[in-house]
């Protein structure tokens, strides 16, 4: 345990910059706003949110709907601000210490292989995802107690919103990570030339195959884009007709959708994935 | 399962070890014992095989034929190893986004061997900024960090790739004082690689000569050179030591030298007790 809290430390402390990606962007957002309201405070403009009367009549039987659907968004935001974190992280983690010549001082010591590349694999997924967990809920409260106050509405449906962003975009990141960190392992040089080289190699040999042949082989890149889908899947669930009376029943109707066909093959995949990146990094030799 | 015992003096076995890089033998059937209690001088050319040996000793690289530490047998990236043996290698290796602080704090953190006296006593007098960045020491202090770092573990056997390459004469006397003060005793092994040949002679009790990837030569340090002498004659008999086939010849000031044999004998010739310089080029001859 030691030693992995030691491990998990290095890691933070050597890569909390790009870590903290999402509470960088997060916090460029409120200097905009800040900046907006500090424009509209000296252009006259009125600060209290006009009146509140009308936002709320304007909202109507819509007030919760507006409260959860805009955290949904906002967890959503901050989900691809991970997704920057997921796809450079794990380059980063693999392979700057051989980028920076002090791969084997870190590989000199008597810790295993699995337990040091465990240790990265944890602080990339749950270092990100606790991160946008705090920012969500410090800032989707602070938001939705801002537009409450024109609003209105049953506060609940903020987390309950916040809730379904975040769950429904941790098994996508978790894949996307995954394999970011397999071609990261495979390629310690340049892992998204060949991630991408390689795709779009794939791609195109199968499109080439459908036309020679007249076989519908489907294609790997929509495949993986559907894997690491930032959206919910409605298909299976469609949606209720929109109204205030039936936000509920859309409610729950979005929470039945977050688990879809692919859940498990995102999970399946980002198992391999590791794994499979895991085995690539330990055949490697330190020179 | 075996139980191998780190409390007894231990030693390196290395039997028919060869590495490839593509087509390149850079490792050729290598066999030796490097036995405990020693400090022993791996010497070679640039390129001759030095560091791709003591990677393949530390279970860096995959090479073919065995290789054991204590008994052990050593496979690719085995954590053990670094229970029994500390390297430094020949580049400033250290992490540059690590403060000297939480660089230290790492190893203790992941290295069971640290021994919390030893860097203690050690720190006391190593004035390392603590709290500066590894990236803005200068390559002394870089190396100093190191030394405090590797003569803290508790192991059997520290390997040294080059490790004062690049620092200054004074800083290089200290480095080996150090090691020789700190780390090393009858149950302790050095394997130290260097250019600097002159400033580990006289710590040194074994040379390995390694060229081309072979080992040309392993022997203690007082049997080599009484092995060798320094043969000088005036420039005009420069053929009487031509005769012996020497594979390098020394000018100086109207006098020509060679390292020979210690059985040769030449009427009027000048007889020296050869330096470890000396023996190693006439071994392996000068630049090709």
């Amino acid at each position: 345990m030691k030693q992995f809290k030691a491990l998990i430390l290095k890691e933070w402390r050597t890569h909390w910059g790009v870590m903290l990606t999402p509470a960088w962007l997060t916090a460029g957002v409120l200097l905009i706003t800040l900046v907006g309201f500090i424009i509209a405070w000296a252009n006259g403009l009125p600060m209290n949110g006009g009146n509140a009367e009308q936002y709320m009549k304007m909202a109507g039987e819509y007030r919760s709907l507006i409260l959860w659907a805009a955290n949904v968004f906002g967890a959503t935001m901050l989900g691809f601000a991970a997704f920057l974190v997921m796809i450079s992280l794990p380059d980063l983690l693999l392979n700057s210490g051989f980028k920076r010549k002090c791969e084997i001082f870190h590989l000199s010591q008597p810790v295993g292989m699995s337990k040091i590349l465990f240790s990265k694999y944890l602080f990339m997924v749950l270092g990100t995802y606790i991160q946008i967990i705090l920012i969500a809920l410090v800032f989707g409260t602070l938001a939705s107690l801002y537009v409450n106050r024109f609003v209105g509405g049953d506060f609940s449906y903020v987390y309950n919103g916040l809730a379904l962003g975040l769950i429904g975009r941790f098994l996508p990141l978790v894949f996307l990570g995954s394999l970011a960190w397999f071609f990261a392992a495979l390629n310690r040089k340049n892992y998204l030339l060949m991630a991408v080289a390689i795709f779009i190699g794939i791609e195109i040999a199968v499109r080439l195959i459908n036309f020679q042949t007249g076989s519908h082989i489907p294609s790997i890149n929509a495949y993986i884009f559907k894997l690491s889908g930032m959206g919910i899947n409605m298909s299976s669930n469609p949606l209720p007709g929109l109204t205030g009376s039936n936000t509920t029943a859309m409610v729950s109707v979005a929470w039945r959708n977050i688990f879809d066909s692919y859940t498990w093959q995102r999970i399946l995949w980002a198992v391999v994935l590791y794994f499979g990146g895991s085995w690539f990094y330990q055949r490697r030799e330190i020179s | 399962m075996t139980n191998y015992s780190t409390e007894q003096p231990c030693s390196y076995s290395l039997s028919n070890v060869s590495k490839h890089y593509g087509k390149f033998l850079a490792l050729d059937n290598v066999s030796l014992e490097l036995g405990a209690g020693k400090i022993i001088g791996l010497l070679g050319k640039n390129g001759a095989g030095k560091s791709t040996l003591m990677r393949s000793m530390l279970g860096f690289l995959s090479f073919d034929g065995s290789i054991s530490l204590c008994g052990r047998p050593i496979s690719h990236r085995d954590k053990w190893i670094f229970e029994e043996a500390a390297f430094i290698p020949d580049v400033s290796g250290l992490d540059d986004r690590l403060t000297v602080k939480q660089t230290i704090e790492y190893v203790r953190g992941v290295n069971p061997r640290w021994n919390d006296n030893t860097a203690t006593e050690l720190l006391a007098i190593s004035n390392l900024p603590m709290n500066k960045k590894v990236g803005k020491l200068s390559k002394g202090m870089k190396t100093k960090l190191y030394l405090l770092i590797t003569l803290s573990l508790d192991v059997q056997f520290l390997l040294l790739d080059e490790p004062t390459l690049g620092l200054d004469i004074a800083f290089r006397k200290e480095f080996f004082d150090k090691i020789l003060g700190d780390f090393f005793d009858e149950n302790k092994s050095i394997l130290i690689s260097t250019h600097q040949v002159e400033e580990v002679e006289d710590i040194l009790q074994e040379i390995i000569i390694i060229d081309k990837g072979k080992i040309i030569l392993h022997e203690e340090v007082e049997s080599l050179k009484s092995r060798f002498q320094v043969v000088m004659l005036p420039s005009d008999r420069v053929s009487e030591l031509q005769a012996y086939k020497p594979k390098v010849l020394g000018h100086s000031l109207g006098f020509v030298s060679a390292v020979l044999d210690s059985s040769v004998q030449i009427e009027g010739a000048t007889y020296a007790r050869p330096r470890l310089a000396d023996i190693f080029l006439a071994v392996v001859g000068g630049t090709e």
